[in-house]
Formats: structure tokens, sequence, C-alpha cells
């Protein structure tokens, strides 16, 4: 039985976190109605010059940073030359010759241990508009929204083996780019978009076998099962000879769970790249790449240790902040209006994702007042209120953006702590549940969740269950008697 | 001859344009034989005559036309989209 | 009267840059040249896309992009002037492209006089337009010494013709492709795919010099002739633009037809039968040689 190894490079497509376009000034926020975010530079109308985006160019660099690439001094733009509806100018503005950064590499961690992903390049480019079948019809509808929102195309070596490190790598850049602020990295709204190109070989071979390149995969599991079919795929070819391998596109279809030829001609484009003389070449000097380094947000390896470390916070739970941008500022936002971490991290991780997922939200759309969340940790740290009520007033600040002190204050919920009046209901809740008593004295815990039950409800339910339970029992024990 | 580039601009024409078109591309390639004899070696491309770098726009969006402006002009729409011919993928 | 040449926009109205391709193209906003003239002007058409001679030039002032020169060859028959910028000095921003490192709008006119007069009204930075220099007006006063002029033959001035062309063609060609039917201008009638709608509509509305543009382009871009042609003319670019020595003289004299000035960015002025090209940003002396020579 001979021995293959699956070899594999990766492109993936990052849409960068900038207001507007890349060559205009068109919103490149995603969700608008078809045609709502277009010009006439990015629908294919002819007069508008392109104008290059300054951030983009930031965002591009602080990129670069976290992938330990080397940045190019003088970085040129141009343009990539074919026809297809998603394209109003009949051409892509990207870079070929002189790409923003080159020679990354970045550190991925799998079962089998770490591993080094190298980089051969990242270039900017812009994304195309988005086609829409209608079967009513039976034409193609096209919406232009897309087109011009910048990207980086991140362009790795063959350096993978296995899917597995694949789906580590795309974690890896993920938590790097969203934590830099680069990008969201949605896969389920395409701000991260991964092809892959994948070969197969006998093990110990020094030759690359030929390569295909599949695309449309929406999801990590996408992923994973497109590799596991083309590498099978590739090695039944090599095996029974059934089917010959061509260097083609294919496109991976998720419901039938295979990969299909792309036509042809689209494999055999000329695209006749040439520079673009309307973008004059861009100098990133020292002083702006050191002044974007030193404006990096904390990174996610550092947050956790710092989390882990300085901040004494559990590892699991650091993780699971670390695993999110949005968590992360939550959890930044959070503390500081409230220094408490332990506190900030457990109301986060227990109460506010149990609602969001009530809510059908996941960790990275969830959103909360983060003042206001602060505020209803200190009442509830600081015994003003107990901690069911602060759930409760957790969601009346998620639905209704309620001020907690105030909502308190009105409502009159504040917790109970007079021992006097806690000691006075003990005394009227055993009094008239004896029985309880006497199975409690005679060392059934249950009815202590009986009492105390009647005891909170007697006590509107705002005490501090600590001291209702520390007073139940000292009554239970005697009284000081 | 000039088959393959009429096909790369999406061209496709006439007999009598075609011969034209065959015989002045003849013309324009003997009209650059000087530059196959000129020695280029050691000179760096000029993309483009200015010789600065380029000044960037700020990052701020706006909206130039309401998209009822832009769909004015297009030739075949449906519901707010430009429409083609369906695309094989 | 300020004409416009048909390949500057004008809100509303149409700029068919001389093609049936546009012929039903309305402008969806102002080109800057026209928010600073801020008077009322009428369009002329010329040729397509500036590849063919104009049928008639308009009885005024006009405002144009002549890449190819086939304007400037018919102001010098009519004994008017043509005066074309700097490349960089005038907003693109509203321009119809052709060649994006050589296109610049100038004036035809009677006297270079009412050329810069017309031109110190619309030059100066846009920031609408990235490939500007950053000056915010120019003045074209004439020099206080006499120009000096220089009519021996330059230095590649064999190269010039087919860098021109090679560079001119291939820009061009990539400026056409965005003329595909589907979202503006024409549209052929009979077509089943997407391929016969694309190549129907190219072929049914662009004139053969547009044709014949965008097929040298793309031989020149493709990749059996890049290196020989493309990349070749860009170096040779290089050459012939370093080889001008604006140390030395002030002005050029150069033959009407001349594509120098054009393909190196400079200004030139037009005018019976001959052509003058001044350093960059250097105006003034061409204004200068004009009163000299004439």
């Amino acid at each position: 039985m001979k021995q293959y190894e699956v070899v594999m490079g990766l492109e993936v497509h990052v849409e960068l976190a900038t207001q507007s376009k890349l060559f205009c000034s068109c919103s490149a926020k995603f969700g608008a109605a078809a045609n709502e975010h277009v010009c006439p530079a990015c629908a294919g109308m002819p007069g508008m010059p392109a104008v290059l985006n300054k951030r983009a160019v930031e965002l591009g660099i602080a990129a670069a940073l976290v992938t330990n690439s080397e940045i190019t001094p003088v970085m040129t733009f141009d343009k990539k030359n074919y026809f297809y509806p998603d394209l109003p100018t009949g051409y892509q503005i990207t870079q070929i010759n002189a790409p923003i950064c080159r020679n990354g590499r970045l550190e991925i961690e799998t079962g089998a241990g770490k591993k080094t992903i190298t980089l051969k390049q990242i270039h900017i480019e812009e994304d195309a508009g988005k086609l829409v079948h209608d079967a009513r019809t039976g034409t193609t509808l096209v919406d232009f929204n897309r087109t011009s929102v910048p990207l980086i195309e991140i362009v790795s070596n063959p350096d993978f083996r296995t899917a597995e490190e694949v789906v580590a790598y795309l974690e890896k850049l993920r938590s790097l780019l969203s934590f830099a602020g680069v990008s969201d990295c949605k896969m389920q709204e395409g701000s991260m978009r991964c092809d892959v190109n994948i070969s197969v070989r006998e093990a110990g071979s020094g030759v690359l076998g030929t390569r295909t390149e599949i695309k449309n995969m929406n999801s990590l599991k996408a992923i994973a099962a497109a590799i596991a079919f083309e590498a099978q795929r590739h090695i039944d070819a090599l095996e029974t000879g059934r089917e010959t391998l061509v260097q083609e596109t294919r496109r991976w279809d998720d419901a039938l769970g295979e990969s299909f030829s792309m036509r042809e001609k689209e494999n055999a484009t000329d695209y006749r790249y040439f520079p673009n003389p309307e973008i004059l070449p861009v100098r990133l000097d020292g002083a702006w790449i050191e002044q974007i380094r030193s404006a990096l947000p904390e990174p996610a390896r550092e947050k956790f240790l710092r989390m882990t470390g300085e901040l004494g916070l559990p590892e699991v739970d650091s993780r699971i902040i670390t695993g999110s941008k949005n968590l992360s500022d939550i959890f930044d936002r959070t503390l500081a209006s409230y220094g408490n971490p332990r506190e900030v991290v457990n109301w986060i991780i227990v109460e506010l994702l149990a609602i969001a997922k009530g809510d059908n939200k996941g960790e990275d759309d969830v959103s909360v007042d983060c003042v206001k969340f602060a505020k209803l940790i200190e009442l509830v740290d600081g015994k003003t209120i107990n901690r069911s009520v602060g759930k409760k007033i957790l969601q009346k600040i998620l639905q209704d953006g309620v001020d907690p002190e105030a909502y308190v204050a009105e409502n009159n919920l504040g917790l109970v702590s007079d021992t006097g009046l806690i000691d006075r209901a003990v005394q009227t809740v055993l009094s008239e549940n004896e029985k309880s008593a006497a199975e409690v004295r005679g060392g059934n815990e249950k009815a202590v969740g009986f009492l105390m039950g009647k005891l909170m409800k007697s006590l509107g339910g705002k005490a501090d269950p600590k001291l209702v339970n520390e007073r139940l029992r000292y009554w239970l024990t005697g009284g000081g008697l | 001859m000039t088959q393959p580039y009429e096909a790369m601009a999406k061209l496709d024409l006439p007999e009598d344009e075609r011969r034209e078109l065959k015989l002045r591309a003849e013309l324009f390639l003997k009209m650059c034989s000087p530059l196959a004899n000129a020695d280029t070696e050691g000179a760096e491309p000029l993309v483009s005559v200015l010789d600065f770098n380029s000044v960037l726009r700020e990052d701020t969006a706006g909206q130039m036309l309401a998209r009822e402006a832009l769909l004015t002009n297009a030739p075949e729409q449906y519901d707010g989209y430009f429409q083609v011919p369906k695309t094989l993928d | 009267m300020v004409y416009l040449d048909d390949s500057i926009l004008q809100a509303g109205k149409i700029a068919s840059a001389g093609s049936k391709m546009l012929r039903n193209f309305a402008a969806p906003f102002d080109a800057e040249v026209v928010t600073r003239l801020n008077e009322p002007c009428e369009r002329a058409v010329l040729g397509e896309f500036g590849l063919e001679p104009p049928k008639s030039l308009p009885d005024g002032v006009l405002l144009c992009n002549d890449v190819f020169g086939h304007v400037r060859t018919v102001v010098a028959e009519r004994g008017l002037c043509s005066l074309r910028p700097t490349y960089g000095t005038v907003s693109r921003y509203g321009l119809i492209p052709t060649a994006c490192s050589m296109d610049q709008i100038g004036v035809v006119c009677r006297t270079p006089a009412e050329g810069f007069s017309l031109l110190a009204r619309i030059a100066g930075h846009d920031e609408k337009d990235g490939a500007m220099f950053p000056d915010a007006r120019y003045s074209y006063e004439k020099p206080a010494q006499a120009p000096r002029l220089h009519r021996e033959a330059l230095p590649y001035a064999d190269l010039v013709e087919p860098v021109f062309h090679i560079l001119a063609y291939a820009e061009i060609s990539g400026n056409l492709s965005r003329y595909d039917g589907v979202k503006f201008g024409y549209r052929a009638e009979n077509y089943k795919t997407l391929e016969e709608l694309y190549t129907k509509t190219r072929t049914e509305a662009f004139g053969f010099e547009t044709k014949l543009a965008a097929v040298m382009g793309c031989l020149a871009l493709s990749q059996d002739h890049y290196a020989a042609l493309y990349d070749k003319a860009l170096r040779a670019r290089r050459l012939i633009r370093d080889s001008l020595r604006f140390d030395l003289y002030d002005v050029l004299v150069l033959p009407v037809e001349s594509r120098l000035p054009v393909l190196a960015g400079l200004p030139s002025l037009t005018f019976r039968g001959v052509q003058l090209a001044a350093g960059v940003k250097n105006e003034g002396a061409l204004l200068a040689a004009w009163e000299a020579l004439s």
C-alpha cells in the first residue's frame, strides 16, 4: 500500500475593516440592499479616477506586522484584465509587481504539536461584486455593493500537510487579524474566504504532484470536507488511473459533498497584467510603520498571558474571552469601568453569553452597553442587589437599555440586608413550618432549600441569600442559646 | 493571427474589418521594430511621468448617487439589480 | 462660447466620446473643469475616443483631451492654436479616460493668451484625481529671459512612435473593457449568452480605430508579447524622458505630428505647422517662444 503526502497552499482573502471602498468613497459596510453602496466609479462608469484609501493601506501594514512579514518600501498597483459581470470596469486593481509585504510566518498548534507556516506574500486588491442567479427569469442579477471593497490576499507557501493544520492556521489568522482591527474575519459574511491549492505525491517524493485549486468553501467544516474529498480524488486518480488529474480550478459543492471542474476557458485566461499609471507608488516609510505598530491593539496571545498572569484569571475563562475580539473588547471596556476582573469575566461568560445564546447570538455578535454592565456588576458585587435580581436587570439593559442604578431605585430592588428584618422573617417562617425545621435539625439538608425558598419569597426576593442562610442556620441551631 | 487578441478584447470582426485589422497589425508591428533593436537594459520602467508618491484619501464614506440615478442608464435591470444572461458558475 | 469635448462630463447631458457605444450615456456628474469654469458650455463631438480626426471643429474655444494628436493636426491646418498643459496640472475628474498616463485636458483657441487665460481658471490640484501635482493654481507667467529654442533631432527620436503607440493602445484597451452592455450604454439586441452579449455589443458599437486600439493593446499586453513590447516600451519611455535636457534649452521645436510631449507629459503649443514643447510646468516659456516665432 503506497503512502501519500498531501501538500497544500492557501490563498485567504480578507475584507479590510474600512468605512469606505478601496478607490472610491462608497460605504464598505456589509448588508445593504442591492446597489445601494455604488457610485459611477465602482459601477464601471467612465470619468472617476481611482484614489487610494489611506486606512486600507494602514490596515494592510497592520496585517504585515502581525504576520511578521517584510514590508515593501515602495508598493505599486497593477491591473488584472478579464471580462465577467461582477467586474464592472473589466479589470481588477491588484498588486503583482510590488505587493505590500512578503515572507511572513506564523505559528500554529495542532494535535501533532507546533508548526511554522510561511507566507509568500500579502497583497491589497479590490473585491468583486456579487452575482445572484434568478431561476424565475433564467438570468443572472448583478449587485455592485461589494465591488472595490478593500481586500488583502494572504498567500501561503505550500506548507500544509493536513486539514487540521489548515483549520488551525485559519483560526490563528482570524485571531491575529481581528485582534489587530484589520478585519472582523466572519466567514459566514464573506469577510474571510479561503481557496485551497492541493496536490498529492508519494511520500518521500521531492516532486510536487498535479495541483488543483478548490474554491467556494464557506465554513471551516466545508474546508475540511473539501480537502478530504479532493485529496482522496487525487489519490484515487494516481492509484487507479481512471481519472486524469488536470491543473484546474474546481468548485466545492457543500450540499453534494463533491468538487466540480470549472469551465476550461476560465483556466486558460491571459490576464494581461500591467502597472496602473493612475495610482502613483506608495511609500511605506519606517516612521509610518512604527506609528501603526505602536497603535496596534493587544494581540490575543498577549492578552491571554496577561489575564492568566497579572490578573490571575483561570485559563479556561481567559481562553474563552481571548477567543473572540468582540468578547475581549467587552471585557476591556467593562473592566475599565469596574476593576474586578474575576467578576467581569464571570458575568460575561456565565450570564451575558447565556442570554445571547437565547437570542441566537454568538460571541462575535453579542453587544452590551459596557458602562451600564460594569455598574450592574458593581451593584451585585457591592451587595446592593442580589445576583438573581442582577440577572433580570441585565436582561433589561440588553432589551431596553435601562440604567441599572435608576432601575433599582425606581423598583425598590435594593438588597435587604437589615439583619433585624431578616431575623423576623426567619422566625415567622420557622414557626409556620415546624415540620421542615425539625427535618433540618434532624440532618435533612434538602429541607433547607425549601425553607430558603419560603424565606426569599417573603423577603421579596431581594435579600442576600448568603446572609439569609446564615441567619436561618443561626436560628435553627438554637439562636445563640 | 490577430484572432486570439480579438477574443481577448471580446470582439468578433466581420471579414472586411478583420482583413483591414490584420494589415494594420502588421504595420503596427513593423513600426515597433526600432524598439526591438533598442538597448533598454538598466532602464527602469517609467509607468507615470509624475515622479512623486501617491497622496492617499481619508477613509470617509458618503453616498454620491441614489440607486435610481445609477440604474437610470442600465440597459436591463430587475428589482434593483443589473441583469445579464445566466452565467455558468 | 466654450465648447466641451464630448468626453468631458456634464451632469444630465449625453457624453458620447464620439462613440455609438455611449450615444445614450447621460453623465451622472459634472467634470471638475466644468465646475471650475462655472459658465454655460456647448458640447462638441470629436473623433471616437480621440482615435480619429474630428469631422469638424466648433467655432469657439474648445476644451479637449487630444492624446493621439488628431485635433492638433486639424488645428495647425486651420491657423488655430492648441495648448496642452503639463500632465498632472488639470483634473481628470469627469474626463472619459483613454490612456491614463497621457490623458490631459487642453484648449483649442485662437491665440495662446486666450488659451492660457482659460487654463488658469481650470488648472490646479484636485484631490479627486490622484495623479496630479500639488500646486493649487498656475499663473503661466512669461519668463524674464528669452527662451532657448532647440530644433535639432533628439536622442531616441526613432523610439517615440513605437513607444507611444504601444503604451497608448495598451492603456486604452484596458479602459475600453468597461464598455460591455451591462451597466450603461449600447447593448446589442440579438444575443443568447453572456459571451454573445459582450462580443456583439462591442463589435457593433465600436468604430474600426477603437477596435484596432483594443486589439493591438491586448496584443502588446499578452503573455507572448509583454516583455518585447509593453515592458520594453516602459523602459524606453524612461530613456526618452531622461534624455531631455531642459537645463540646456527651454523649448523644443517639433513637427506637429510628434508624440513626444504627450508621451513625456510636457506642455505643448501647436500652431501653423509647428509644435513647441517646454519643460514640466514651464508653460510660460511656450508663450514667450510663440511670441518670438510669430
